[in-house]
């Protein structure tokens, strides 16, 4: 695939022009470095694990403990950066397991058509019908929880998002002028479905990708609120809010600095998304 | 070249796009197809390109059995009208162009791909780029290149030039006639513009709601059209001067409204002024002159 | 006093790449009961003067300089919102987009009738449709867009043009989505029509032969500059211009045993047009005094022409 350099420079440029979307950019950007380089630029990294210090616990945010420590004594902050990783990560292999499936899902769908067409879009229409969250309790509620799991449960709630978007655009892809040029040609269907369609669903499907990163984030950090996701002592999000709960209000910093964490992330990400969709001009 | 024997065509809903059509094509020479919109010439063009099956009837290309091997993309291309639908906006001039050549495994560099665009008049320096960046008339020179690129035998073209300005589609159409006397080349064009038919067609086909009305060599329809629907269609070109007026048949004032087709007999009765008892047996091809056929009960210039 | 009068128009589009200048200099006039074609080819600057006097350009993006009037009246904002519709009329392209599908015919027009301030008045508008070439205006009344065939939705968009006397309908690409019959059937009653009212027309076309049919004179615009005016025998019998006369024997003849040649090159871009005549480049007898701004010359009585070489 060809990368042409003068359409990348405008492309940015055009993306430049809203400045929410940069916004948006530099929050993901960030969040993406600083959970990378966790174990370096933290403070207290070795606070990610079984660390347990009670003289510490439950003190306030200072200089030294920049949003102060939980109930064991562990820096928030520290322990923030690492939820970090664990979101981004449960994010990425969620979009990595659902999203090829639902594509190439809705790519068949919507260009075979007749039987194949039926089957899929009734399957897909049965997982919409299941709220995300709902569905993946119930998967996890077969297996022990874990963090792996639940990325595989939502990602089992996931796909057929991508599948009906998929589906629709290959639906009026399908009747321009160069399709049937393809098929006039002699390409197959697999070729036409991954060639000459695909590369034109790509926008679409890169801006629901980067919202959806954000939602994954949003659904994970439920999951785990309710014990169903990573398990302690892994620093998580939700587990992180859950954990913060009981000592509201008077040690409001744990339950409020993590839950404004999930907020960043999930705006970061909405900016940028939508960002991305203006560029494309996408109707997602 | 090809042949159509007794084709029809019926869609899922009970349309009848083409109805018991048959003529053959010689090679080396331009058949014109011209009809209104229902007319069945783009039913037509699907079917014999193989995006569509015939729901009866044979179509035939010499060397090989009916109905097979004409899909493979070598025989028949297809150059359809929307020069803004015809390229993929995702790929550069030069992958689109040589999607027929990697199909079947044929030399696809850029040598090759440069040799076609100078067939269509072309500038190399268009290779790598984008649809976007080009005109309507030279993406359809773009489609017009893909078509060739596998040589085919038989192109269908849609009509190639009615979505471009004037003083462009004179110069498609030129280029158009030179490769086809360059390779050989025969062709199927269906067409909107009569006087445009006049100059580039050796055999002239007119359809009527799916029907073939009237069939033969140009300059003889032209000059004496037979079948009533045929004289209404030449009426009807607009001219731009008297010269051009006077060559063509007149057609009376008469309010032609969106009826019910008949239950038997001529399709063209609810619309024709000319319409007698008669016209409601089955009209069948009565040839006038060599290579002139036509399915008129009371046919222009009689009586 | 004419009834549309276009001074001096210049417009100025303003995009990421620069500024394109793309009407130059356009100057225009109406009579009443005049038909008035304005003809060029794709990117002549043809739709956005028609969209100018109507106001559709986006404001954000657009550079407007020039006077238009209407009956002695400056159109602008304000000005607009009572005369379109009203006395000013519009028939464009494609039906099917023009219409709206959720509405009957009935409700549509009624719409139009009250921008002109009063109700339907059913037995005048069933008189209408009728004249329209409509034979049962009581079913198209009732029926929704989808119902109707696309030339009886072009009769009924006529119809809605006509519904209240307008003074000046202007006619955008009309039924050019259509079949060719059905497109010269719609001009002929909207020809018929306006003549009978005194309705002036605004012509925008490509298509030469329904100029001859439809027009009385004709401008032709070649990169956002009017190049020739003149009436339509004339210009079709005699063109002026070098573009004009590559123009019209572009035009496939019956009586013509070869293919017209048509016209090397390209259009000139907005964003860099030439500074003298923008068809220099692609003119068979250009010379160096081309490239000087050029004025309208008259020609003879009533054949104007922007070249330094009438003939």
């Amino acid at each position: 695939m060809n990368i042409d350099f003068n359409r990348t420079k405008k492309h940015w440029r055009r993306f430049q022009r809203n400045r929410a979307s940069v916004f948006g950019l530099s929050l993901v950007v960030t969040l993406l470095v600083v959970s990378t380089l966790a174990p370096v630029i933290t403070p207290y990294p070795s606070h990610s694990g079984a660390f347990v210090d009670v003289d510490r616990a439950y003190e306030a945010p200072s200089t030294r403990h920049l949003l102060g420590t939980d109930a064991v004594g562990r820096d928030i902050f520290s322990r923030l950066i690492f939820a970090y990783r664990t979101s981004l990560l449960l994010a990425a292999v969620v979009l990595v397991l659902a999203v090829p499936i639902g594509v190439v899902a809705g790519l068949a769908a919507g260009y075979q058509r007749g039987l194949t067409e039926t089957l899929i879009l009734r399957v897909t229409d049965i997982f919409l019908a299941i709220p995300s969250l709902v569905l993946a309790m119930a998967i996890l509620g077969l297996f022990e929880p874990s963090l792996p799991m639940a990325m595989v449960a939502v990602a089992f709630g996931w796909w057929p998002w991508y599948t009906r978007l998929v589906y629709n655009l290959t639906r009026s892809i399908a009747t321009e002028g160069y399709i049937s040029a393809a098929r006039v040609s002699g390409a197959r269907p697999t070729r036409i479905m991954l060639s000459e369609i695909l590369p034109n669903c790509s926008g679409p499907i890169l801006t629901k990708m980067t919202l959806d990163a954000g939602f994954v984030i949003l659904l994970g950090s439920s999951l785990s609120f309710l014990g169903l996701g990573a398990q302690p002592p892994t620093p998580d999000l939700g587990t992180m809010v859950a954990q913060g709960a009981p000592l509201l209000p008077d040690v409001w910093w744990p339950t409020v600095s993590s839950s404004l964490a999930i907020v960043i992330a999930v705006l970061g990400f909405n900016l940028l998304g939508e960002g991305i969709r203006d560029l494309f001009g996408v109707d997602v | 070249m090809l042949t159509l024997k007794n084709v029809s065509k019926v869609y899922a809903d009970n349309t009848v796009a083409l109805s018991n059509v048959s003529f053959t094509i010689t090679r080396g020479t331009t058949l014109a197809v011209v009809g209104e919109s229902g007319s069945g010439k783009t039913s037509l063009a699907r079917l014999i390109v193989g995006l569509e099956s015939p729901s009866d009837g044979h179509i035939t290309f010499p060397g090989s059995a009916p109905d097979e091997a004409h899909r493979t993309g070598r025989h028949v291309q297809l150059v359809q009208q929307d020069p803004y639908s015809a390229l993929n906006p995702s790929k550069t001039i030069s992958e689109s162009v040589r999607l027929p050549l990697v199909v079947h495994g044929l030399p696809n560099g850029n040598p090759e791909i440069e040799k076609l665009f100078n067939h269509v008049g072309l500038s190399p320096q268009w290779l790598d780029r984008y649809p976007s960046e080009l005109s309507g008339g030279q993406r359809q020179r773009v489609a017009i290149a893909r078509a060739l690129a596998a040589s085919p035998e038989l192109v269908v073209l849609d009509e190639p030039t009615s979505a471009l300005d004037v003083s462009v589609q004179a110069k498609v159409l030129r280029m158009l006639v030179s490769v086809q006397q360059e390779f050989g080349l025969t062709y199927l064009f269906i067409a909107h513009d009569l006087a445009l038919v006049k100059s580039i067609a050796t055999t002239i086909a007119v359809l009527y709601r799916g029907e073939l009305v009237e069939i033969g060599p140009v300059d003889d329809v032209f000059k004496t059209p037979k079948h009533r629907y045929t004289q209404q269609l030449l009426s009807s070109i607009s001219v731009i001067d008297q010269l051009d007026a006077a060559l063509k048949p007149s057609w009376p004032q008469h309010v032609s409204e969106d009826v019910e087709p008949p239950t038997s007999g001529c399709l063209f009765q609810p619309r024709c002024p000319f319409a007698v008892a008669r016209c409601h047996a089955k009209a069948t091809l009565q040839p006038v002159g060599s290579n002139h056929q036509h399915t008129c009960h009371v046919p222009y210039g009689s009586s | 006093m004419p009834l549309l009068e276009i001074t001096g128009l210049n417009v100025t589009f303003a995009g990421m790449e620069g500024r394109a200048h793309t009407i130059r200099n356009l100057d225009l006039s109406i009579e009443r009961g005049q038909r008035v074609a304005l003809v060029g080819e794709s990117g002549s600057g043809k739709s956005v003067t028609a969209r100018t006097i109507m106001g559709l350009l986006p404001k954000n993006r657009v550079k407007i300089d020039g006077d238009i009037r209407f009956a002695g009246i400056e159109l602008n904002d304000a000005t607009r919102k009572q005369l379109l519709g009203v006395r000013i009329a519009m028939v464009f392209q494609d039906p099917s987009s023009t219409l709206n599908p959720v509405f009957r015919i009935r409700d549509q027009l009624d719409a139009i009738a009250r921008v002109a301030g009063h109700e339907l008045d059913r037995d005048k508008t069933i008189a209408l449709l009728r004249s329209m070439a409509i034979t049962d205006p009581e079913r198209v009344l009732s029926a929704y867009p989808f119902q109707l065939s696309g030339g009886m939705a072009q009769r009924v968009l006529l119809s809605a043009a006509l519904m209240n006397n307008p003074e000046l309908i202007i006619a955008d690409e009309p039924a050019t989505a259509l079949d060719a019959e059905i497109q010269q059937r719609s001009l002929e009653l909207l020809s018929s029509a306006s003549r009978a009212q005194g309705t002036s027309v605004l012509l925008i076309t490509h298509h030469m032969g329904l100029v001859r049919d439809f027009a009385d004179i004709v401008h032709v615009m070649y990169a956002g500059e009017i190049v020739e005016s003149a009436p339509v025998e004339m210009l079709l019998n005699s063109p002026a211009h070098p573009y004009t006369q590559l123009l019209v024997k572009s035009v496939p003849r019956l009586s013509a045993d070869e293919l017209p040649v048509g016209i090397d090159g390209e259009p000139p871009d907005y964003l860099n047009p030439p500074t003298g005549c923008r068809f220099q480049p692609r003119c068979p007898i250009a010379q160096h005094s081309c490239s000087e701004v050029i004025s309208m010359k008259i020609l003879n009585r009533d054949q104007h022409v922007r070249c330094v070489l009438p003939h």
